[in-house]
């Protein structure tokens, strides 16, 4: 077992390398995809995001990846497994985050992005300055739960040869068959991981409730300064 | 209600031409023609969806007009891009839509640096400067929900005149507030009118409208169907202005003709 750990701290490395990678991945294209989707108003744009989040979210994300590694030599590409890996989770994971950003952004209405437009700002002001610094305190949640899906689906990655922890685990327990110390350690590492992530995350979240640069809250006090325009 | 003696020139900052507007073969706005002299106010009044959040809109260009012409201090607005228009004419609306993530003076910093490109102190200096204004000088830190409504309002008040607008359109920006706050909301606004300000003043409170204008203009139906001083409308023979006047006037008695005439 504990010969084993190095073998596994290796294959939990991969594991996070992977993770880091394709979240950022995912972070960037679903930023700039939900962004788009809520921003510009044209059908084909449109269209085109909401094929990709229909698509990607309605199959299992295991076909996906077959097909990027084993599927599209068919078609003459030649993926590395890393590159499959990386891309298949990120292109998953962006379809949700693509969602999660459109509908935070269109959370913060209608009116404050008139109420921007209407003081001359140009439209991709108004999204940057108005209407993301709004929308991302509500975008936290769910994206911290894309973050743990995604750290979870690297197990998955193994299936494509990645050497990553689950697929180190089994190869540990086929030579020593110490199948249940063994899962459990892998499975303490996962969870490990993703309740760190997780309360990083909500303390993110409350940094962000509280306003984020410490306004002084003094509700108490209602200063009425006489009125000369 | 500027001093109508003191104007030697009456130049027309806005001028409004058969300004027409439609949505899906329903037209909202029919052959909306009026003109405003620089530092003067335009109220406009009339019943609930009869074009007057509309018509400012469409100044302001959040919406589009179907047909018809803005002229801005005599000329065609047509060739100018919505935001450089819009930081000429300036919108407030009813929910006065403060920037949640932005203290007040943050609020009223981000036009003066994005849209006239001033230094953050130079911003900063002249945002408290109109804070100050509209009497709230000392909650520059406040973000929008430690303000009171009324409070809020004044800031969004403050934020598109600081821009320093040749027009500035109000839509209603007392009907969201509680009774107690309407008049400080009032007051800056009357403030405005004084000091020289191009407005255009959309309201449902008709004292306030007959005594904050120098030209008084009433909607039906999206058309202009009285315009002139206000003491004039009001005492207006058209039997569908006289019952819009009673039913909004009710409670007042005989004040209003005094607010009136005072102008
Ligand atoms: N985008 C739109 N599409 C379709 N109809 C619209 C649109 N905007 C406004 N209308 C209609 O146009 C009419 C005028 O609306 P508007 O909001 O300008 O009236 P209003 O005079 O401001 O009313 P209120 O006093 O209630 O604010 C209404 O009948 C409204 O339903
Ligand atoms: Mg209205």
């Amino acid at each position: 077992m504990v010969d084993n750990l190095p073998f596994l701290l290796n294959g939990f490395a991969m594991t996070l390398g992977y993770a880091a990678g394709a979240l950022v991945f995912a972070m960037l294209l679903g930023g700039l995809l939900g962004t788009v989707d809520y921003a510009v108003h044209l059908w084909p744009v449109r269209w085109a995001i909401r094929g990709f989040v229909g698509l990607f979210r309605n199959t299992p994300f295991i076909v996906q990846l077959y097909i990027w590694f084993f599927g599209l030599p068919y078609a003459g590409v030649q993926l590395s497994a890393p590159v499959a890996g990386i891309l298949g989770l990120g292109l998953y994971g962006a379809s949700y985050v693509t969602e999660i950003v459109r509908a935070s952004l269109a959370s913060v209405g209608r009116e404050q992005e008139e109420a921007g437009l209407s003081l001359g700002l140009g439209h991709r002001d108004v999204i940057a300055r108005v209407v993301w610094p709004q929308a991302f305190a509500g975008m936290v949640p769910g994206l911290t739960n894309e973050a743990v899906a995604l750290i979870k689906n690297t197990s998955m990655l193994g299936f494509i040869t990645i050497t990553e922890l689950t697929l180190r685990t089994q190869q540990a327990i086929s030579s020593t068959f110490a199948s249940l110390p063994l899962y459990l350690t892998a499975g303490a590492m996962y969870l490990i991981v993703n309740v760190l992530l997780t309360l990083l995350a909500r303390r993110l979240e409350k940094t962000l409730a509280r306003g984020g640069r410490g306004s002084a809250l003094n509700l108490g006090s209602r200063t009425e300064v006489p009125v000369h325009v | 209600m500027s001093d109508s003696s003191g104007h030697g020139s009456a130049e027309v900052v806005l001028d409004v031409r058969n300004m027409e507007m439609s949505v899906g073969g329903t037209t909202i706005l029919i052959d909306v023609s009026f003109q405003l002299e620089r530092g003067r106010t335009i109220s406009v009044v009339g019943p609930s969806g009869s074009g007057k959040s509309t018509l400012l809109r469409c100044l302001n260009r959040l919406e589009r007009i179907s047909s018809g012409s803005v002229l801005l201090g005599g000329v065609h607005t047509d060739a100018l891009p919505a935001p450089a228009l819009r930081s000429r004419i300036g919108l407030v609306s009813q929910k006065f839509a403060l920037f949640g993530h932005l203290d007040a003076l943050a609020n009223v910093t981000l036009g003066l640096r994005r849209t006239r490109h001033l230094s953050k102190p130079a911003a900063d200096e002249q945002a408290r400067e109109w804070l100050n204004r509209v009497g709230l000088a000392g909650l520059e830190k406040r973000r929008p929900h430690e303000l009171s409504g009324g409070q809020q309002q004044r800031v969004a008040i403050a934020r598109a005149a600081a821009l320093e607008p040749d027009v500035l359109l109000l839509d209603e920006v007392t009907s969201a507030l509680d009774p107690e706050l309407v008049e400080e909301v009032e007051n800056v606004v009357l403030g405005l009118a004084r000091s020289g300000t191009s407005l255009v003043v959309v309201t449902h409170e008709i004292p306030f409208a007959a005594k904050v204008a120098d030209i008084m203009l009433m909607m039906e139906a999206g058309q202009v169907v009285e315009t002139g001083p206000p003491q004039d409308v009001l005492a207006s023979s058209r039997p569908r202005s006289q019952r819009f006047f009673a039913r909004h006037l009710r409670g007042w008695g005989d004040s209003i003709t005094s607010v009136g005439s005072a102008g």
